[in-house]
């Protein structure tokens, strides 16, 4: 139970770009979300609202988002990240997290900053699981543009992606036999959650996230949507292409681009250690997306 | 770039930045609020890990487990990390993040909290023992699983293949057609010249000229060293191990050298827990809870003898002026913290 309700402030100020970065708590149902709001020196051109994805997915693409946090800052556009109730440094009950208790944070989060935008441009991006938050979020806040970085697209792909992991990290680590998905689901459902790699996976998100699918946002105005597809294949993946068909069905403007790099979000790389910034999947997807996004703010703001 | 930054703290968790090195770090500060202890806790995390609250929470949850008990903790990401400004090339034990440890001390001295326990994960230990070695105002450390070697982020396994294989073994692998091929492969050819330049280093460490050593050819001399300063200060050290994990058996075989010295002079400054399983990145929760538990288990204990270390003012260049200090709850330039006084 969270004894204070929270003015815990923290604010750096760039004296390069005049820009400010805040980290603050705001208030959600008696819970504390983590925010933080990357503001441009000068008057923002538009504005982003960043979604992450949980568990480890939410730890590996962390350092991506929050420099693309940064590098939209310095083109003049407002962004806002935070963390879900009940993961990262809000507070909550993991056990509690739902979609849509994330789809609340996201909603939650992105109110001030759409306010303040006053009909400026306003785009969402979401990684990973947090594709599913975003393109919920877009559809009710009539967003301009939609990135989605590697996103899941079902929640039978997010529980096999997890799986997966999970038989990755114990065959790693030379631990006992591995468990099938059937026996994860039987201890699940006993137990109330499993054990994936250190982070509790409950029945009821699986209940919850299971029949989720990314719906490609039929309720909405037309809008820009870019999906980087992550991997070392050189081409996006056949969800994901398929993915943007069903955006483009539904009226938009949708595309498709590959980020390479050889890794997978359950398993860090063994062959020495290269930092966020130099890794060329995290270079190529920050490329295509500020690109993308500055088109998509300077043909907003021109029609 | 030198960042300006203000941070209103208040009662639990607040986030901070604050400069180390030139940069400017994240952190969230938990504070128990009116009547907390004259000890503040720094808990460094493990190399590479994006994350101030740590893998599923854990350093969150030691946090609020120790503000309960009246200790006042930080927890932060390295630079080049998380929400931290900042590039790093590779995160090595040789040449470790201790600045970035010590900012996060310095951080709690400004908060009004004089005397410093340093708790490390992994990479993070080492990055903690350094400064415990150090800093005036650190008083104890715990050290969760310190890697004993010294190695780089992603490259442990070509230093165990430096330091396992003998050097008649190496020359025979080095001589294998697989070898020979990969050496092709820039990849490999990296890897390899790892492990070459690390044997090379232990030939050099075990010839007469730079005389006979007294421990393991693989032992971090600067861990020795590190751990001999610390203790020589008077710090509590708390060593922590899992049962099932590459580091407790180098802890073993290290005792029988200078390591073993060590820690008899040290006495009771130096304690040593060996828990179920692999501690090493918390890959369990069940392992993340015991390792929560234990660390809020030594607080408690080593409590009043942190308060009569710091009584007796038995740490030598040690800037305390007791166990006792005036809150800055109670300060009515703390405005922030006021309030939050007020509510509870």
């Amino acid at each position: 139970m969270n004894m204070f309700a929270g003015t815990a402030q923290a604010v750096q100020f760039n004296p390069d770009t005049g820009g400010t970065e805040t980290a603050e708590y705001i208030d959600k149902n008696g819970e504390r979300i983590l925010v933080y709001s990357h503001m441009p020196g000068g008057e923002p051109s538009g504005g982003a609202l960043i979604c992450g994805s949980f568990g480890l997915a939410f730890s590996q693409n962390y350092r991506r988002e929050v420099l693309l946090a940064r590098s939209l800052a310095d083109r003049g556009i407002a962004v806002r990240r935070f963390h879900y109730r009940g993961l990262g440094e809000s507070s909550g009950d993991s056990n509690e997290t739902s979609f849509e208790s994330m789809l609340e944070d996201a909603l939650c989060v992105a109110g001030p900053l759409v306010a303040e935008l006053k009909g400026r441009p306003f785009a969402i991006m979401g990684t990973n699981w947090g594709a599913q938050i975003a393109s919920a979020a877009a559809e009710q806040l009539s967003a301009d543009a939609l990135a989605l970085w590697d996103p899941v697209v079902s929640g039978r792909d997010l529980f096999r992606q997890i799986f997966r992991a999970r038989w990755a990290g114990q065959f790693s680590r030379g631990g006992s036999t591995p468990t099938t998905s059937a026996e994860l689901l039987e201890a699940m459902q006993a137990n109330g959650s499993v054990d994936i790699l250190g982070y509790p996976l409950s029945h009821r998100f699986y209940e919850d996230a299971l029949p989720r699918q990314i719906d490609g946002c039929p309720e909405t105005r037309s809008m820009s949507v870019l999906i980087v597809s992550m991997g070392a294949r050189g081409r996006p993946s056949k969800a994901h292409v398929a993915l943007r068909d069903l955006f483009a069905d539904k009226g938009h403007d949708a595309d498709v681009v590959c980020a390479a790099g050889d890794e997978t979000w359950w398993v860090s790389t063994s062959d020495g250690f290269v930092p966020e910034e130099r890794r060329p999947l995290t270079a190529s997807s920050l490329e295509a997306t500020l690109s993308w996004m500055e088109q998509v703010f300077d043909g907003s703001q021109e029609g | 770039m030198a960042m300006v930054m203000t941070n209103t703290v208040t009662a639990t968790d607040s986030p901070v930045f604050f400069h180390a090195g030139g940069e400017s770090l994240f952190g969230v500060i938990t504070h128990p609020g009116a009547g907390y202890r004259n000890l503040g806790f720094v808990i460094a995390n493990s190399a590479g890990y994006y994350l101030a609250s740590g893998r599923n929470r854990v350093w969150q949850r030691l946090g609020h487990r120790l503000s309960d008990r009246g200790f006042p903790a930080i927890r932060f990401t390295y630079r080049g990390t998380g929400d931290s400004t900042g590039a790093v090339d590779q995160f090595s034990l040789r040449g470790s993040f201790s600045q970035d440890v010590a900012g996060a001390v310095d951080f709690l001295t400004q908060q009004g909290i004089e005397s410093v326990a340093v708790v490390g994960s992994c990479f993070g230990s080492r990055c903690a023992l350094d400064v415990a070695a150090e800093h005036p105002n650190v008083r104890a450390a715990v050290l969760l699983s310190p890697p004993l070697r010294d190695s780089v982020l992603g490259q442990e396994k070509s230093m165990r293949v430096a330091q396992n294989v003998n050097t008649l073994g190496y020359v025979q692998r080095g001589l294998r057609l697989r070898t020979l091929r990969a050496i092709f492969e820039p990849k490999r050819r990296q890897a390899y010249q790892r492990i070459v330049a690390a044997k090379l280093s232990m030939i050099r460490r075990r010839s007469p000229r730079h005389g006979r050593v007294e421990h393991p050819s693989w032992m971090s001399s600067k861990f020795l060293d590190n751990l001999s300063a610390a203790v020589s200060r008077g710090v509590l050290v708390h060593l922590v191990f899992g049962a099932d994990e590459s580091s407790y058996a180098d802890f073993v075989a290290a005792k029988e050298g200078r390591l073993g010295k060590i820690l008899a002079d040290a006495g009771s400054l130096v304690t040593t827990s060996i828990l179920d399983g692999p501690v090493h990145s918390l890959w369990d929760i069940g392992v993340q809870d015991r390792v929560v538990a234990e660390v809020e288990k030594w607080a408690a204990d080593s409590w009043p003898e942190v308060r009569r270390i710091m009584a007796e003012g038995a740490f030598p260049g040690a800037a305390t002026t007791g166990a006792t200090t005036t809150s800055p709850l109670e300060d009515p330039s703390n405005a922030a913290l006021s309030r939050v006084a007020e509510q509870r």
